[in-house]
């Protein structure tokens, strides 16, 4: 037989129940707006049942004892949360591709009155007009003046690339930060999840916000995650794992429980490496080596290590740091200056047979990630997120060596022009300024910083072009001051197919067309994107109505509950009246 | 599908901003009324943009080459037909001459005229434009002839040796057209330098004639020097006889002194007015046949002239229409198709006032509204 006050704890365990259904809903209403937030619900079970065997009978009844929350839990769909994650690596690498990309467009200002295209028209049609009167010194002037300018501003477009590369690798390099910043957080909140858990605790609260940083890590670059469960005592403990694939095959792992690594981005105006294989042997012969001028003593009896510890040694604006390539190893050299890097000698720079052979043109930004079990250093090549959004930007579109690159392009169009008229020019005469005598025309284009092979990066004019019109070699043949021949000559360089010009606007087609493309890619992954979180939020969002029926059903419940609990006790007190006088 | 409270949020500032969005670019294509502000905006068509610019460049360089070139030969024209009346006047001096009742006093007359117009002569082939000699070709900074220290007019060496190079402007995609006169058939000519008893017969008939008249060049079979005595049979059926001074009867003993002749308008000019300077009527006559011929060589000089003049006028009106041609192209790469663009941003329009209202609207009631 149950106690007298049995049914007054049914009613009880009601109450505390129906306050906790409540308290629930009062936290999932105040959430309504958090970003991220998971819905709770609270289960609620059956507390354990009581048998009466003195109740008589055919069978032993067994009478139930209350109702208890049995748990509350948040709820959240896992696989929405992968597929969010890659879609928004996806958005967020061409996102950012299309900011870079539009930067550029506006520094070309095409099309327009103010764009190299015009630039390269005037030039070339004031040797049309040169040609009227080829001995005038106001035409020639106008020739070597809009010559000069059209430099000038090739030069400036250049520079206006490379400083969205340098916005761009700056901005990398803040990325990596929060990237670093996010796995420390998310190896400490690994730890306290795994804590709390085996304790048959429910962090909800600790896994939404997880949650919430793995998301913000997907933006930064390709991570990959992975959950997961083990079982510590009775409970399930769940751990995220971060990993990434390595340059050159296998993965790097960033977060492994509480253990983090991290990710660097040296953003470089030149950075180097090298694929020799250590375990072949390096091939050195003693030979000094310099590195922007540094002497670097190689022995043959050198490792990579101790190579890249010579280097830091030398302290000549260089850091050295030997990284895993696959089965190889590497010796990458990061400017720390932000110059370019410059060094001479067989053993660095020679060919690999010969030493490390390292190139010194590309990767311009170096990625590497240190791993979070082994803290060796990997080079990895990013591939979505704004971080490789970054990687591409530099390493291909602005790497004059990447075959096809806007930057291969553009140089394309101006040493196009600049060759053709310097071969033309050099076909032509001219009279001396000082002797009177007809010589052989000279260059009109030269490089400013001596090199032999004009780029946007150096055109400039050529000295004597720049120092005397006189040397705007006009004729055709020698000896004849009112041969404007050449000059027809040169200008007809704009007829030319696939000449200067054609190249320059099949460069500005290139660049619309992978603009355009970035943000139709952008776009689809966007709406895609709004898809996912629909569905995400449809899962796990509140809805004011759901928690207002859970909020009736709870007051109703608590009613009842509290009307049972006056029942049984009006009950008990007839009986306690009965037995009084 | 069970719809959470951000889910209404996110779809309805997602709604808002794609017709924002869309609204924007349309007012701003029709604001610009053009449809390519930048490259991305239609890649293909901003190459022919460009393309369609270094075309127009072109044009209008090739325009600027005409005009230079149409100037030069309106000068040159006008130049050629005052000279052709100068050749004029010439003819009728030297017909004037030969009518045989001329007076010795006349001839003295007739004989300043014709330095007159061969000064004038002179001075119409030094003319200048833009500081330019027009009929020295490339070699613009030269003058054509003019008087030397001893007063001799004379061509320049360029003209004489058939040097001459023209000047040539583009005017269209690898024509190229000459903008200077070549005046070589009048100017140049030919000059023969002939020493005592040498054949005379290559020359030209007027100045044989000429020489005949003159006593310097002797017929075969005729008599000449002191001894009277024909020329010996085999010789040139014309012989220059080296008596430059007096009549062939003359009894001076012949000398081995050679001669030149030429044959450039300003010599046949020059001879003219020596010959009417010495009243000798058959002299004259010869240079009047001498005239005749140069003037109809300026008569073909003048037909080439013109057929270049128009070339360039035809290829004046050719790139006049290309030039509006391509700008119909460019017109229909780069403008907007307004009439589409309006409709199409009056549905933006209520598209977007649909969207906002619909959010004024968001604040739906829930079912705490109607909890007592």
């Amino acid at each position: 037989m149950a106690s007298t006050f049995f049914g007054m704890d049914i009613a009880n365990s009601a109450l505390s129940a129906a306050q906790v259904l409540m308290d629930v809903a009062g936290q999932n209403i105040a959430n309504d707006a958090t970003q991220g937030y998971s819905q709770q619900v609270a289960e609620l079970a059956p507390t354990q049942p009581y048998a009466q065997p003195d109740m008589g009978g055919l069978y032993t009844p067994q009478l139930g004892t209350g109702v208890q929350v049995q748990e509350v839990q948040r709820v959240r769909a896992g696989y929405l949360d992968g597929l969010f994650r890659s879609t928004q690596s996806g958005e967020s690498y061409y996102g950012t591709r299309s900011n870079y990309l539009t930067a550029i467009q506006s520094a070309l200002d095409e099309p327009g009155s103010s764009g190299l295209s015009t630039a390269m028209n005037t030039f070339l049609s004031d040797f049309q007009t040169l040609s009227q009167d080829p001995q005038s010194t106001a035409s020639r002037t106008v020739v070597q003046q809009d010559g000069e300018a059209l430099a000038a501003q090739v030069q400036g477009i250049y520079k206006g690339l490379e400083s969205v590369g340098q916005q761009a690798q700056s901005q990398a390099s803040l990325d990596a930060q929060t990237v670093n910043t996010d796995l420390k957080q998310l190896g400490n909140l690994n730890q306290t999840i795994a804590t709390a858990q085996a304790l048959g605790q429910q962090p909800n609260d600790l896994l939404d916000e997880r949650d919430n940083l793995l998301d913000s890590l997907s933006q930064l670059t390709n991570f990959s995650f992975t959950q997961n469960t083990t079982e510590v005592g009775s409970y399930d403990v769940t751990q995220v794992t971060v990993t990434m694939p390595a340059q050159g095959g296998g993965t790097v792992t960033l977060l492994d429980g509480g253990k983090y690594g991290s990710l660097s981005v040296q953003p470089t105006a030149t950075s180097a490496s090298s694929y020799a294989s250590e375990s072949a042997g390096l091939n050195l012969n003693a030979e000094e080596d310099t590195i922007n001028g540094a002497a670097i003593d190689i022995t043959s009896s050198d490792s990579l290590d101790s190579i890249a510890q010579k280097i830091n040694d030398a302290d000549a604006g260089v850091a050295a740091t030997v990284v895993q390539n696959g089965s190889q190893y590497q010796l990458q050299l990061s400017s720390t200056t932000g110059q370019a890097i410059g060094g001479s000698g067989d053993d660095l720079f020679g060919t690999s047979a010969q030493g490390l052979g390292i190139s010194l043109t590309s990767p311009q930004l170096a990625v590497s990630a240190q791993d979070a079990d082994t803290g060796a250093t990997s080079a990895v090549a990013p591939t979505g997120g704004s971080i490789g959004a970054a990687y591409a930007f530099v390493n291909q579109d602005l790497n004059p060596n990447y075959q096809g690159s806007l930057m291969s392009q553009l140089n394309g169009a101006v040493a196009a022009l600049a060759n053709a008229v310097n071969e033309q020019q050099e076909a032509g005469y001219y009279q001396d300024p000082t002797s009177g005598d007809w010589e052989s025309g000279v260059p009109f284009f030269a490089t400013s910083d001596g090199s032999s092979t004009i780029t946007a990066a150096n055109i400039a004019l050529s000295s004597q072009v720049q120092g005397n019109t006189a040397y705007i070699a006009a004729a055709g043949t020698s000896g004849d001051v009112g041969d404007g021949s050449n000059a027809t000559a040169i200008a007809d360089i704009a007829n030319e197919s696939h000449g200067p010009l054609q190249q320059y606007s099949s460069f500005v087609s290139d660049m619309g067309s992978q603009v355009d493309l970035s943000q139709n890619l952008q776009g689809t992954a966007q709406s895609l994107l709004t898809q996912v979180t629909s569905q995400r939020s449809s899962t796990a969002g509140v809805s004011i109505n759901d928690q207002m029926t859970n909020l009736m059903q709870a007051q109703t419940m608590y009613t009842a509950a509290a009307k049972v609990s006056e029942a049984m006790d009006s009950s008990l007190q007839s009986l306690i009246s009965a037995i009084q006088p | 599908m069970r719809i959470s409270d951000q889910m209404m949020t996110q779809n309805m500032t997602q709604g808002i901003d794609q017709a924002q969005t869309a609204l924007a670019r349309t007012t701003e294509e029709v604001s610009s009324g053009v449809s390519i502000s930048e490259p991305s905006d239609n890649p293909v068509g901003t190459g022919q943009l460009l393309q369609f610019e270094t075309a127009r460049k072109q044009i209008s360089a090739w325009q600027s080459n005409a005009q230079a070139a149409q100037s030069q030969m309106q000068t040159a024209d006008q130049t050629l037909s005052e000279l052709q009346n100068d050749l004029s006047s010439a003819e009728s001096l030297a017909t004037e001459a030969n009518s045989g009742t001329t007076t010795t006093a006349q001839f003295q007359d007739m004989s300043q005229q014709a330095q007159s117009i061969l000064n004038d002569v002179a001075s119409l082939f030094n003319t200048q434009y833009g500081g330019q000699y027009i009929f020295s070709g490339t070699a613009q900074e030269q003058p054509v002839s003019g008087p030397d220290a001893s007063g001799d007019y004379s061509t320049s060496a360029e003209q004489n040796s058939g040097t001459f190079t023209a000047q040539a402007l583009e005017i269209g995609q690898g024509v190229k057209i000459p903008t200077s006169v070549n005046a070589s058939p009048l100017l140049g000519g030919q000059t023969y330098t002939l020493s005592a008893y040498q054949d005379a017969s290559t020359m030209p008939q007027w100045l044989q004639q000429r020489g005949e008249a003159l006593g310097q060049v002797a017929a075969a079979g005729t008599s000449v020097g002191t001894s009277g005595s024909p020329f010996p049979s085999g010789e040139p059926s014309s012989t220059y006889v080296d008596s430059l001074t007096s009549p062939a009867t003359t009894t001076t003993p012949l000398t081995t002194t050679s001669v030149s002749y030429g044959t450039s308008v300003v010599d046949v000019l020059g001879y003219l007015q020596q010959d009417l300077t010495s009243g000798n009527a058959a002299a004259v006559e010869a240079d009047l046949g001498a005239l005749q011929s140069q003037s109809e060589t300026l008569s073909s000089v003048q037909a080439a002239l013109g057929a270049n003049e128009d070339r360039v006028q035809s290829a004046v009106s050719q790139l006049e229409q290309t030039s509006s041609t391509l700008q119909t192209q460019q017109g229909s790469v780069e403008n907007v198709d307004m009439a589409q663009l309006i409709s199409q941003l009056t549905a933006q329009q209520t598209a977007y006032q649909a969207a906002v209202a619909a959010a004024a609207q968001m604040k739906l009631p829930t079912l705490a509204n109607y909890l007592t």
